[in-house]
């Protein structure tokens, strides 16, 4: 997991943080299951304060991407695949109207679009 | 839970006066205790540690009583000043050997890392140690007698950025055990704008604030513009304001309601601690 | 309390040869003039290693070290008093050892006294009168003070070096009317002694650092 924390954004530095772990977890970089570090370890590795840490993880849980077990930690939630699948394809569509807009640009055709789509899904099978 | 209670805390001299001060220092985190020079921040800590007795007003550290269980009390908190109060002709390993035998808790290991990690040599006498050395020194020094709370009074003051960096990350070593608080006093906010989950703000002699820093950051806001949108009604809106002949720059304590006064006519900006600082210390119009 | 002595003797290490040169100065600047010198010597080397002690203490701020150690302020001054009669005894014995060292070996031809208990028991009385005026000064007035303090006793006693030389003549010709005198004078001087005490513990507690 990475966090870059800028200055220079003009987020809070909680939702900074909050934006890039959601990221991590609806991207599938962090997968069901895994342990995330203790609010009190990540609050050092990125110097903010605790109470900043655990706002975010509050969050998470509220949005129930992550699991808090009692003395143990923090873990990504694996009961919600639904919800984690409905959340990325979300972040896919997102995508596919920006792609949609630049062929536009480049005046190209809906059929032209699904045309270059299709050749490098299949480019992207044969390995 | 509260590491340190303070409750109507009063002590009058004859220039200045700690005025009826309730502050609470919530245990596991990191509180800042800022306000410019002599305003009563060191008057609050020497309250705390028993050097000044109060006119009137309680305080409970550790949720015990100060000055019945003062002895029990000063077992578990370590205190680190700019000011060095160790023998100056002794060397680092004598006024060790001092010090240590007072504490029940005295973790000699612990003592030693902390001197090779800082550098320090048992050789070396405290009077040849720089300002940032005896900081280090008397950092060891708390940090091996197992202490659960925090006292640092000004410590990064005429230290290095490099050195103040790896406080910071001393610090943050010593949160990762949640039963263990600081108390950080300091006029160098630029330390706490990163790890001070509560501030507590002091000017002349009365608490302004104790909040989570992150509220205290989202709830002010600098704004700055043009002069011409400003009235007597609306500057008093400000906690401070600093006009020029280019513009006014001020600070409020509410950014929702300046948002939708202003709109998009002002710029907002987060502000800093020492914006936060400056501009309530100040308070009123500021001229420039 | 332990701990607090052998803070006093950890400061005090590097300058333990000052209690000696003490000794040994006013020994040789005494010994050979006065006939009393036996008292002067234990009373001066006491005294100034006393105020040795505190002023290296009001130089390092050490109360406001001592105060964030996990002890009372009443167990500070009680370490400070129990000090003064250990630095009582060490110049007073000491005063007593060298005075008989040098009879026995007769260096010098003096024409010397026999020396008896009184001769231990009144310097050491003087000593305790004097700490039972200066500490309750120490703990109370701030580092300046103490300074001035520290100079205003010492040019005391050398004032006073030759009308004490002359009253202890007195009392030597004299002898004490009885030994109840001697157990009045005593118990005063303990009394008065214990009575600095507290009033020192009262002064100090209550006084901001």
């Amino acid at each position: 997991m990475k966090i870059i924390i800028s200055n220079a954004s003009s987020d809070p530095i909680y939702v900074q943080i909050l934006n890039q772990i959601r990221q991590s977890i609806l991207s599938g970089e962090l997968h069901a299951g895994e342990i995330l570090p203790s609010i009190r370890q990540l609050s050092k590795d990125l110097q903010v304060s605790v109470i900043t840490t655990k706002r975010v993880y509050e969050e998470l849980e509220k949005e129930k991407l992550i699991d808090s077990v009692v003395g143990k930690g923090c873990f990504v939630s694996g009961a919600n695949k639904d919800f984690i699948r409905e959340q990325r394809m979300k972040l896919l569509e997102e995508k596919m109207i920006e792609i949609i807009r630049e062929s536009k640009d480049l005046s190209m055709s809906q059929q032209d679009l699904i045309d270059h789509i299709t050749l490098l899904f299949e480019e992207e099978q044969t390995p | 839970m509260n590491a340190i209670e303070l409750r109507n805390l009063t002590k009058t001299y004859p220039q200045f006066t700690v005025d009826n001060v309730s502050l609470d220092v919530k245990k596991g985190y990191i509180t800042g205790l800022i306000g410019p020079n002599g305003v009563g921040k060191s008057t609050l800590i020497k309250m705390m540690l028993g050097m000044i007795r109060p006119d009137s007003g309680s305080i409970k550290i550790l949720g015990r009583d100060m000055p019945k269980d003062e002895v029990d009390i000063k077992q578990d908190i370590g205190i680190v000043s700019d000011d060095c109060f160790y023998y100056e002709h002794l060397t680092i390993r004598d006024s060790k050997k001092m010090i240590a035998p007072f504490y029940k808790k005295w973790n000699e290991k612990k003592f030693n890392r902390y001197l090779e990690q800082f550098e320090l040599s048992p050789n070396k006498k405290i009077q040849d140690l720089s300002k940032g050395m005896k900081v280090k020194f008397s950092l060891a020094v708390a940090l091996s007698q197992e202490a659960q709370l925090l006292i640092m009074d000004e410590p990064t003051s005429g230290l290095d950025p490099v050195f103040r960096r790896e406080i910071l990350d001393l610090l943050a070593d010593i949160m990762q055990d949640e039963s263990n608080s600081i108390l950080f006093s300091t006029h160098i906010t630029t330390d706490l704008d990163q790890i001070a989950d509560y501030i507590a703000f002091i000017n002349r002699g009365k608490l302004v604030f104790n909040e989570v820093k992150d509220e205290v950051l989202e709830r002010f806001a600098i704004v700055k513009g043009d002069s011409q949108l400003l009235d007597s009604d609306i500057r008093k809106k400000f906690v401070g304001i600093r006009e020029t002949a280019v513009g006014f720059e001020g600070m409020v304590d509410n950014r929702q309601e300046a948002e939708l006064l202003f709109g998009n006519y002002v710029v907002f900006d987060k502000p800093s601690l020492e914006e936060i600082m400056y501009f309530t210390a100040k308070g009123g119009r500021i001229h420039a | 309390m332990l701990n607090l002595l052998r803070k006093d003797f950890i400061a005090l290490k590097s300058s333990l040869w000052l209690g000696i040169l003490f000794l040994a100065v006013f020994s040789a600047f005494f010994i050979p003039k006065l006939s009393t010198s036996i008292h002067l010597v234990g009373i001066y080397t006491a005294f100034a290693l006393l105020n040795h002690g505190t002023m290296i203490d009001i130089k390092n701020n050490n109360h406001n070290f001592l105060l964030t150690l996990p002890i009372k302020r009443k167990h500070i001054v009680q370490a400070k008093y129990i000090t003064a009669i250990i630095y009582t005894l060490f110049g007073v014995l000491a005063s007593y050892g060298i005075h008989w060292l040098v009879k026995k070996l007769a260096i010098l031809d003096l024409n010397m006294p026999d020396y008896s208990v009184l001769d231990i028991l009144v310097p050491a009385g003087i000593v305790l009168v004097l700490t039972s005026i200066y500490l309750p000064l120490f703990y109370t007035l701030s580092k300046k003070g103490t300074s001035i303090i520290n100079v205003v006793f010492f040019l005391c006693l050398i004032a006073l070096a030759n009308p004490t030389a002359l009253f202890m003549n007195m009392i030597n010709e004299k002898g004490f009317s009885s030994d109840q005198t001697l157990f009045l004078i005593l118990t005063g001087i303990i009394l008065l002694f214990i009575a600095s005490y507290y009033l020192t513990i009262n002064l100090f507690t209550r006084k901001d650092l």
